[in-house]
């Protein structure tokens, strides 16, 4: 996180600060009362930071009405009750059985808002799909990718909202058998595929509607091979360099330089290896929706920390001058946090 | 039904949500109008401006609807709108960084006088005096990571536990980011007032 204002150094932890400020927040052990109660300017001390506390969270702050209204109008205007997926809503509400004030029959209670909820029916993790900043999710109301811990990705059929048990189940089934036909296809079409392939390593990759699921990661360093399908035929994709970690970042222009570096002089290709979906591939997906324009294949992909927010950084090809588009991505969420074309 | 159930069931910001998820734009209208105005707030807050957060609130509220079919409710609607109205804050800090327009209020001086923006009225102290103080300079000097922390806690009373979600750090680095935020803005508020307390007329000859 930047600003334009000179930084103020922040003093190091102090204990009767510390202990002053557990205490304004309510959350201060007996020990640390006691500290502030024996220290000769516990008190004071304590009675400014709750002056500090009270200042931030003080009366005054209204925002004009006429800009709140029209703020609230263009977000409204983006509502799509059509892009709400049956089966996520469905999840939502057994996990939050309050919701069938409007919901239909609710499974058995989950825990309340906030807590961590247990996974239900499946370890289904939804990936990242269009128009999703903040959750990494999929937003269609048509089929959902999902990944199955640890036994990579399939595709399968969402269960339309209050089906059945046998209901839900079948379309998946049909869809597992769907996807291995497919993969035993796609394995047919690789090999075709290798056995033809020139020493260039690069494909049009313009033409392709980037599908950088298939793109296994490889070791800090290394680069790992990524296939998409375009036009029934499937084509080989820049490799993506995974940069490793990045550390602790505050500028995205470092980052960016960094990543021109490792395109500009990539490593050696690492052996491809199967690694169920992470974080950061869910950020990889997520990038280019995260977007305006139109980017391509992922070429590069690094995790650290971004300004105080672990995140993840990837580069896309992109049309245009500079032909790179890095991406700073929250890990929790895959928001965007910082874009920067190089 | 339990307690914790019936709690829940009154929880008007799941049943907003269950009812825009149905098609329902006025429950939806309903849920961003209650949370709207403290998004605001934090967004006033993190950027120190009101046009700044008026775009950055703007720009939240966008994400918020854009993004609530993918919202799986493992946290908090307030919570998951808090961290995107962070979020769109920090993009705002950063567009104006790039501008870098010395007009802004990033480039005021907190010892000069009428320098930034309008100064804020605000309570402080036990006796409750209303004393004005320009808790946004004193925030812009703080750096955004404890700004952050200090403005969730202070502001919209978040638990460290939410607003680590919120941040994407550990609760121990929540609890010494406020801790040091506030040790960093203690004498700026305090200076704060008493500049103020010298430009202010007084009462007695």
């Amino acid at each position: 996180m930047t600003s334009l204002e000179p930084p103020l150094p922040v003093p190091d932890a102090d204990s009767l600060d510390a202990a002053a400020s557990a205490l304004v927040d309510g959350v201060a052990t007996p020990e640390e009362a006691a500290l502030v109660a024996a220290s000769p300017g516990g008190a004071a001390r304590l009675a400014a930071l709750r002056a500090v506390s009270e200042a931030v969270g003080g009366p005054g702050l209204e925002q004009d009405p006429s800009a709140a209204a029209s703020a609230l109008a263009a977000a409204l205007a983006g509502f799509d009750p059509a892009a709400f997926d049956p089966a996520a809503v469905d999840a939502i509400e057994r996990r939050n059985p309050s919701s069938s004030a409007v919901g239909e029959a609710q499974g058995p209670e989950g825990p309340a808002p906030g807590e961590p909820s247990v996974p239900d029916l499946s370890s289904d993790r939804e990936i990242p799909g269009p128009s999703d900043p903040t959750s990494g999710e999929d937003v269609g109301s048509g089929p959902v990718l999902t990944a199955r811990e640890g036994l990579g990705t399939v595709r399968a059929l969402v269960p339309r909202r209050g089906s059945s048990s046998s209901a839900r189940w079948l379309p998946r089934l049909g869809a597992v058998a769907a996807a291995l036909v497919l993969l035993v296809g796609i394995a047919v079409l690789v090999v075709d595929l290798l056995g033809r392939a020139d020493d260039t390593g690069r494909s049009p990759a313009g033409d392709v509607a980037v599908g950088p699921t298939s793109a296994a990661p490889a070791g800090p360093g290394g680069t790992t091979a990524q296939t998409a399908m375009a036009g029934g035929k499937v084509l080989e994709l820049p490799p993506v360099i995974d940069g490793g970690a990045f550390g602790n970042e505050t500028a995205v222009e470092a980052i960016a330089l960094r990543a021109a570096a490792a395109l500009d002089n990539p490593p050696a290709p690492a052996a491809a290896e199967i690694k169920p979906l992470d974080d950061v591939q869910r950020c990889v997906e997520a990038g280019p929706n995260t977007v305006d324009e139109e980017v391509r294949a992922p070429l590069y992909q690094a995790e650290g920390t971004f300004q105080g927010i672990p995140a993840v950084a990837v580069a896309y090809e992109r049309e245009g001058d500079p032909s790179r588009l890095l991406l700073v991505l929250a890990l929790n969420d895959c928001s965007l946090l910082e874009r920067s074309p190089f | 039904m339990s307690v914790a159930g019936e709690q829940r069931s009154a929880d008007p910001d799941e049943v907003s949500l269950a009812a825009a998820r149905a098609g329902d734009r006025r429950a939806l209208d309903d849920l961003l109008r209650r949370h709207q105005p403290r998004l605001w707030a934090v967004c006033r807050r993190l950027t120190g401006s009101d046009s700044d957060a008026d775009d950055a609130a703007q720009n939240a509220l966008i994400a918020i609807v854009r993004a609530l079919p993918s919202f799986d409710g493992r946290s908090r609607f307030g919570t998951w709108a808090y961290r995107i109205a962070v979020n769109a804050s920090l993009d705002e800090l950063r567009r104006r960084r790039r501008r870098a327009d010395p007009g802004l209020p990033g480039d005021a001086d907190l010892s000069g006088p009428g320098a930034g923006p309008e100064p804020i009225a605000t309570t402080v102290g036990p006796e409750s005096a209303a004393l004005t103080v320009d808790v946004d300079a004193a925030l812009r000097r703080l750096p955004p990571d404890f700004r952050a922390a200090v403005v969730l806690r202070d502001l919209c009373g978040l638990d460290y536990a939410e607003i680590a979600e919120i941040l994407g750090v550990p609760t121990g680095t929540v609890r010494s980011r406020i801790s040091r935020g506030r040790s960093a803005l203690a004498p700026l508020l305090s200076a704060g007032n008493s500049e103020d307390a010298r430009r202010r007329p007084t009462s007695r000859p």
